[in-house]
């Protein structure tokens, strides 16, 4: 067994060294707070530092493993901040001009007009039918962007952002902005009431632009022990004109956080894919949003057990699919699933020569859905990989796929893309 | 840039349990003790050793080295 320890090892160390430093970086908190210890590993294969009583932070575990399909869990990213505050960095936004995207002039009609596409250092948007980027989002200081969801209009989007200096190390922040006829976008709007405590790892808005809704996962050190039923993030839904939260439903350490969210037009049904208590497997879950305020658990029920990674509601429940195969490659699938029962009803596309991590975009519009199958491009000097994210316009009705925009050279918190 | 091999095994880790993948990447990624792990986990340590142990057969099965 000692030769499958080492190779698991390896394997981790493999995987760890495609992680861009800056992204694992913006995606934890940086406090500098705590003790800090050393820990040698049994093999001796590397020493890290480790904070004690950190559990926090799973996005940068996320990042860490996502291009390669692995999901280290909550308890990882002690480690990873540990390694961030040892290094002393801060997190900075890069300079947009490294990561243009090239986009596909010859994108068809009948699509949504703009999509917005992340480069990981910022926000392009791009027309669909000619393929030119006529505008461009800022992140805002010291802040990067974590997810996009557009309301359905094609005009009007919301991001989530996460604070990455050490001033507020652990606060999601949600804007809005608006885009002009010729595809401009707007400055950015902070939402009222918008700053909460924790990570953000979902969103998604409704299509009568009323109802946000989010999930975060909160930060907190102290004591290592922390029982399997303690809260440890949320998912809430906020009235946008307001700025008041309509309603609130914890999730404990014994579950997992959503991955991915959507809301049905009206705001009324969540669903949003995390794994399942035991870990079994990534399914997808429904959220009635009128439902009093509680736990996920008792609010939300499963509607899709077919490893769906990520999902978007429109006439029906849409899901990536991962299926592995021989020498763990993954092959991606579009499902489609009923949302009243939970069974899968067709498969609208297979990515037969793109594996990778696929994503979806929150809203279905105009009868298309936004996909992106992010894969390893090539590797930069020491252990820097960089990633390769194409994104799709498909049609629901026909499974046909348009080819829309390819981002080379992303860093992996790059995989943001909305219409 | 991670070998075949090497994505075989992650690809073995990623269909095990949560449970499982926490202890194993607690174990042979950030290098901690079964005691450290119990601590962290709020497990106990005969607890984190049957998890590796289960977690391994079962990798050891999916890669075909038993």
């Amino acid at each position: 067994m000692s030769g499958l320890e080492d190779r698991v090892r390896e394997a981790y160390l493999a995987a760890a060294d495609l992680v861009r430093e800056d992204a694992v970086l913006a995606q934890a908190p940086t406090r500098r707070a705590g003790s800090m210890r050393r820990v040698v590993s049994a093999s001796g294969v590397r020493n890290r530092r480790v904070r004690r009583g950190w559990w926090i932070a799973p996005m940068a575990a996320a990042a860490a493993v996502a291009a390669i399909g692995v999901t280290v869990s909550v308890i990882v990213p002690h480690a990873l901040s540990g390694r961030h505050a040892q290094s002393g960095q801060s997190a900075r936004p890069q300079a947009h001009s490294r990561h243009a995207a090239r986009v596909n002039p010859a994108a068809g009609s009948g699509l949504p007009e703009f999509a917005l596409v992340s480069t990981g250092s910022g926000l392009q948007v791009v027309q669909t039918a000619t393929g030119h980027v006529t505008g461009q989002v800022d992140m805002p200081a010291g802040q990067v962007f974590s997810q996009v969801a557009g309301d359905g209009s094609d005009r009007t989007f919301y991001l989530s952002a996460q604070q990455v200096n050490d001033q507020a190390p652990c606060h999601t922040y949600f804007y809005r902005l608006s885009l002009s006829a010729d595809g401009q976008a707007s400055a950015l709007t902070l939402l009222p009431g918008s700053r909460k405590g924790g990570l953000p790892t979902g969103l998604a808005a409704s299509a009568d632009g009323r109802k946000l809704a989010f999930s975060v996962v909160h930060c907190a050190t102290g004591a290592g022990k922390i029982p399997t039923t303690q809260a440890i993030g949320s998912i809430a839904v906020l009235d946008v004109t307001s700025g008041k939260i309509t309603g609130h439903w914890t999730y404990t350490l014994g579950e997992d956080y959503p991955i991915s969210m959507s809301l049905t037009p009206n705001g009324n049904l969540l669903a949003f894919a995390e794994y399942l208590p035991d870990g079994s497997a990534i399914v997808a879950k429904a959220l009635r949003t009128d439902r009093p305020s509680g736990t996920v658990d008792q609010a939300s029920r499963v509607v899709g057990l077919s490893s769906v990674s990520s999902l978007s509601v429109g006439p029906a429940l849409y899901g990536c699919i991962s299926v592995d195969r021989s020498g763990g490659r993954v092959r991606n699938q579009l499902g489609v699933f009923d949302l009243a029962t939970g069974k899968r009803t067709a498969v609208l596309h297979t990515w037969t020569g793109d594996n990778g991590t696929c994503s979806l975009a929150t809203n279905v519009v105009d009868g298309h859905l936004l996909a992106s199958i992010t894969t390893v491009g090539r590797r930069l000097s020491q252990g820097v990989a960089e990633f390769t994210i194409k994104v799709f316009a498909v049609d629901v009705s026909s499974g046909r796929l348009t080819p829309l925009v390819t981002v080379n050279n992303a860093p992996t918190n790059a995989t943001i893309a909305g219409w | 840039m991670v070998r075949e091999d090497q994505r075989a095994v992650l690809a073995a880790i990623a269909r095990r349990s949560r449970r499982q993948r926490e202890v194993l990447a607690l174990r042979y990624y950030v290098g901690l003790s079964d005691a450290e792990i119990a601590e962290a986990l709020s497990i106990t340590t005969g607890t984190v050793s049957s998890t590796v142990s289960h977690a391994m057969t079962a990798l050891a099965r999916d890669l075909e080295e038993v």
